[in-house]
């Protein structure tokens, strides 16, 4: 595989409970590469917990390697392991996992807070940023580029990645409600702008749609679906659920903590040729320089609903 | 630490408004017992020390004797009249204002028109009353040719004269003293408290030549008259002044009692410099005495801060794990709670010190006795330093266990945890 963004040798991850030994992982080689769209699957026991807490640098393995964009992350420490998840990793929970009392644009902020907002500063700034709006925003953009400039710090440009990124998600309208104010969907909405904001390596999404009714699960895999072949960002979906997993290109299937089975799914043919070849979308892209149209053509072809991301979903409105 | 920081923090306290108000009650309860009770201990250190000041702090007093933990095992001489009179030429120098002597003083009961009182009667110098602050009320003082003629007058303190004369003038009455007749010309002015040796208010001042020749007639080895005290008036309190003002004294008095050189001197110089100086250290003593007791209540209220914060972080685990996975480092964490705490203690702290200040100002106005005189208080700028410091030391120290506690949560088990 060209690229692979994770890369892992039988690795291995043992539990004692009493005086029995369970082995949650017993030697997983996995490879996972840039742009990839995948679901690790299983029943519960399966392993497949273990294996996202350890691909999400949340845990580290007892054995084996496990490499990260080419670093080998199995070994670090705690701190080393914070810094990868802040920079390189983006998690969506199935109970979403917002902060309380925190509105949305502060929730999505957050990670750049804790450093993950410290990658590529310096050519993120203005352009790309001011391209988007209106001389209005362009005047805007100026104040918050010297206000950060007075400060030495990235806060305002922070406020600017996150306020893109939910915009990216549908919730351009709901930047400033607190989890309590939002819906199912709009609070996982808030989550995935979370995941994405630093622009990581990698999201994964652990049961993302489990708490919410069909309807809006439709729409919220819609919303991952776009975002791996718009902005070509690798999705791993880790779930139990059939439906959703066949809507990968690819299916790792995990028994007593191995990997029994790869299928492809139905995503397949349709991704093999939308986020893999070209070299510019295989690098990590900058939020909000992307065509929309190669994206909405995949969603077509790929027969699910096209709800264009940037677009508030109608039914959502109220909390 | 920023300003983000302070905000998550400022907003999970206020999430938890009641809890956050009773945590901070603690910390401002024991802030402001610390507060007030240094404040009184501060005030009653003013108060004496002002005292012993109005008493005149350009006066030295002489005693026969060696200062404690003195080994010298050579003859004490006592103090003389004669040694008095020696030092009243030093006057000359321009330094030295007035010599006053006392004789040994003598618990006697004295009787007047059928009433009678113990006192102490003190045979003195003429200038002592002046030396000693000591005013007249009327009457006359003692004169120097009282001294020359050992006349049989006498100088009656204020309680004295209420106690034998309570309605009538006491001038030119007679009071008996042992087997001495006495003539009063004078009444000192009310002096209140206590000098030492007892109030000024309960002596009679009699003529030292008049106490040698008809009370005690005992003379020392070298046949001089034995005083109990000399004190010497300088013209000011400036430390050179007294400085040279000490050493010609001792000189003087060396010379007089032929102490050889390598000898220590047999007599004791106090400034009441040195006098202020020792009761304010006894007193600072004193006040953290007190503010160490209104301390444990800031260690309560400390306990309090831990205990909350305790149950903040169990309560939020579910939080710290969320922090943990977008990447925050241990160290975001122990300060994020590290700061919660030490803002809770701080502004305990700051509400503390007006609290405290509010029951000391009132502690003021209670009157004491029936004369309007109430207890003095005195907020310092080191209490309000202390207290800060303290309160903010208690928001890291009882802080830094459950921070630490929140920073060590796997985030694992913490994201799992309902």
């Amino acid at each position: 595989m060209r690229d692979p963004v994770i890369e892992t040798t039988e690795l291995r991850k043992t539990y004692v409970m009493g005086d029995s030994e369970i082995h949650a992982l017993d030697g997983v080689s996995i490879q996972i590469g840039r742009g990839e769209l995948l679901a690790i699957t299983g029943q519960s026991g399966s392993g497949k917990s273990t294996l996202m807490n350890i691909l999400g640098c949340l845990d580290r393995p007892d054995g084996g390697v496990y490499r990260l964009e080419g670093e080998d992350v199995s070994t670090l420490n705690d701190n080393r392991l914070a810094e990868i998840r802040s920079r390189k990793i983006g998690f969506v929970f199935q109970s979403f996992n917002l902060l309380p009392r925190v509105n949305a644009l502060e929730q999505v902020e957050l990670p750049l807070l804790y450093g993950g907002g410290r990658r590529e500063q310096p050519q993120e700034a203005g352009p790309a940023a001011g391209r988007e709006r209106g001389p209005a925003g362009g005047q805007e953009q100026r104040v918050a580029t010297a206000r950060s400039l007075l400060l030495q710090r990235g806060g305002s440009r922070w406020r600017d990645r996150a306020r893109e990124a939910l915009i990216a998600v549908g919730l351009e309208d709901r930047m400033n409600h607190k989890p309590t104010e939002l819906s199912g969907g709009q609070q996982q909405r808030v989550a995935i702008a979370r995941a994405l904001v630093t622009d990581p390596a990698i999201i994964l999404a652990d049961e993302p749609t489990g708490n919410l009714d069909s309807r809006t699960s439709e729409e919220l895999m819609a919303l991952l679906l776009t975002l791996n072949s718009d902005r070509g960002i690798t999705v791993v979906f880790i779930t139990h659920e059939e439906e959703i997993a066949r809507r990968t290109n690819r299916i790792l299937r995990m028994r007593d903590g191995r990997i029994a089975g790869e299928e492809r799914g139905e995503m397949g043919g349709a991704n093999k040729a939308a986020p893999a070849p070209p070299a510019a979308d295989a690098a990590p892209t900058p939020l909000g320089a992307q065509s929309r149209g190669a994206a909405a053509g995949a969603l077509r072809q790929a027969g699910a609903s096209p709800v264009p991301p940037a677009q508030p979903p109608r039914d959502e409105a109220g909390p | 630490m920023n300003v983000a920081t302070l905000k998550v923090a400022l907003s999970a306290l206020a999430a938890n408004k009641l809890r956050t108000i009773l945590t901070l009650l603690g910390i401002v309860i024991g802030v402001a017992s610390v507060t007030a009770l240094m404040s009184i201990g501060r005030g009653v250190e003013k108060q004496i020390t002002g005292e012993l000041q109005a008493t005149g702090t350009n006066v030295l007093f002489i005693f026969s004797g060696r200062p404690s933990g003195s080994s010298s095992e050579a003859r004490v001489e006592e103090l003389t009249y004669e040694d008095a009179q020696a030092l009243e030429e030093l006057t000359w120098d321009g330094t030295l204002v007035g010599v006053a002597a006392a004789g040994s003083e003598l618990r006697l009961n004295v009787v007047a028109q059928g009433r009678d009182t113990s006192v102490s009667v003190s045979g003195v110098t003429a200038s002592y009353p002046d030396v000693n602050n000591l005013t007249l009320a009327y009457g006359d003082t003692l004169t120097q040719s009282d001294i020359d003629s050992r006349a049989t007058v006498a100088v009656l303190g204020a309680n004295v004269a209420a106690d034998l004369f309570p309605d009538a003038d006491p001038i030119d009455q007679t009071i008996r003293a042992a087997n001495l007749r006495l003539r009063v010309i004078g009444v000192l002015e009310e002096q209140g408290g206590g000098g030492f040796g007892g109030s000024p208010d309960d002596i009679v001042l009699i003529p030292i030549t008049t106490a040698h020749a008809r009370l005690s007639r005992w003379l020392t080895a070298r046949g001089e008259q034995p005083v109990s005290s000399i004190s010497v008036e300088l013209l000011d309190a400036e430390e050179e002044t007294i400085n040279t003002g000490s050493a010609a004294i001792r000189e003087i008095l060396r010379e007089r009692h032929e102490i050889p050189d390598e000898e220590e001197d047999d007599f004791i110089i106090i400034s009441p410099i040195d006098l202020i100086a020792a009761v304010s250290g006894a007193l600072a003593v004193f006040t953290a005495f007190l503010g160490a007791i209104a301390g444990i209540s800031l260690l309560v209220g400390g306990i309090g801060i831990m205990n909350i914060m305790l149950v903040s972080v169990t309560e939020r685990t579910r939080e710290i794990g969320i922090r943990k996975a977008v990447g925050a480092k241990r160290r975001d964490i122990l300060i994020q709670f590290l700061v919660e705490s030490v803002v809770v203690s701080l502004l305990g702290g700051l509400l503390g010190i007006l609290l405290g200040a509010l029951i000391s100002f009132g502690i003021a106005q209670i009157p004491l006795g029936g004369d309007g005189e109430t207890l003095q208080t005195a907020i310092t700028l080191d209490i309000i330093l202390l207290a800060v410091s303290v309160s903010a030391t208690v928001g890291i120290f009882f802080g830094i266990y459950p921070a630490n506690r929140a920073a060590r949560l796997d985030p694992i088990q913490a994201l799992r945890y309902e």
